[in-house]
């Protein structure tokens, strides 16, 4: 018998559908259980995982917006100070300027003395700064 | 022994309080059909064991979006039939050449055969082995599984004409390989 003979009375019903191979009896019985298990574990840390991320990000910008909040409350605080020492000093200057005796008034050094001693340190402290200036004009 | 349906099981896994046991029932009527599916592709037997662990991870992740358009067999030999591929892929380097791939294969042949296998059997695994990927794939879809060619269109998304010739090619080669001394 040829080679092509023997292709064409090639049986493959002679060899059949078995494999050389043992069934894994360990791998395959209780397979379903197992590999259910697995997963619903691998899920769940999964989902662990994703509200850990979820919950990171909030308080995050939870802290975020705490400082940026505190920064601003801080700085609108100190800008007040300013505007509030600002205040306190026109409040001084124009009460010192509307007590100033006029100059009608001052007849003698020991007037000016009296006048000078009834005021207060802050109503000095404007005094000296007209002064100041009032001689740098000149 | 009754066998769940198709129908009822997928029926059972749409809904949360028999999710479970429809997804153990699906399990159970198919995980010998699938393992020994695979171990054929990729020969070893970690291997196989692997491939199988992914395959049913990718099953009960995607279930939901399993919309019925095939058979529910050839959809989950889809899934195994694509996660062989990949490991085909991880286990290929660049320069590495199909025949290379089918050398691979055959030494898992003889370290994985049974010490009384029939030397036949091996002989004919090992023709089988030495076939192109895509001959490979067609011959032990339809001679192993009798998959009818329709089906095996789905699996490989290859027309029906090119499976033919496939598997025709398939069979002259492994007879040759069988009549060779």
């Amino acid at each position: 018998m040829n080679k092509y003979e023997k292709m064409k009375e090639f049986d493959f019903d002679k060899i059949g559908k078995k494999l050389p191979y043992d069934r894994p009896n360990d791998f395959l019985d209780n397979f379903a259980e197992r590999s259910l298990s697995d997963y619903n574990k691998h899920e769940r840390g999964k989902t662990l995982r994703r509200t850990f991320y979820k919950v990171s990000a909030i308080a995050a910008s939870v802290i975020i917006l705490i400082t940026v909040t505190l920064q601003m409350k801080n700085r609108a605080e100190f800008d007040g100070y300013i505007s509030n020492d600002t205040a306190k000093l026109d409040n001084i200057e124009q009460s010192t300027a509307s007590s100033l005796p006029t100059s009608s008034q001052i007849k003698s050094d020991d007037d000016l003395g009296s006048i000078i001693k009834e005021m207060s340190d802050e109503e000095l402290a404007v005094v000296a700064t007209m002064f100041s200036e009032e001689l740098n004009y000149e | 022994m009754n066998v769940a349906t198709d129908e009822e099981i997928l029926s059972m896994i749409k809904q949360k309080s028999t999710r479970e046991r429809g997804l153990t029932l699906l399990i159970n009527k198919y995980k010998e059909r699938l393992y020994w599916h695979i171990r054929r592709l990729v020969v070893g037997k970690e291997d196989a064991e692997d491939v199988m662990q992914e395959t049913f991870i990718n099953i009960y992740r995607f279930i939901d979006t399993f919309e019925q358009e095939s058979k529910l067999y050839t959809w989950l030999y889809r899934i195994a039939t694509n996660e062989c591929i990949k490991l085909f892929r991880k286990k290929r380097l660049p320069e590495t050449s199909f025949d290379q791939v089918s050398d691979y294969l055959t030494n898992k042949l003889y370290y994985n055969t049974s010490e009384d296998g029939d030397k036949i059997l091996v002989k004919f695994q090992e023709a089988i082995l030495k076939l192109p990927e895509k001959q490979r794939l067609v011959f032990n879809l339809r001679y192993y599984d009798e998959l009818p060619y329709e089906e095996i269109s789905k699996i490989l998304e290859t027309n029906v004409g090119a499976l033919k010739t496939n598997y025709h090619y398939a069979v002259e080669r492994i007879k040759e390989y069988m009549l060779n001394e």
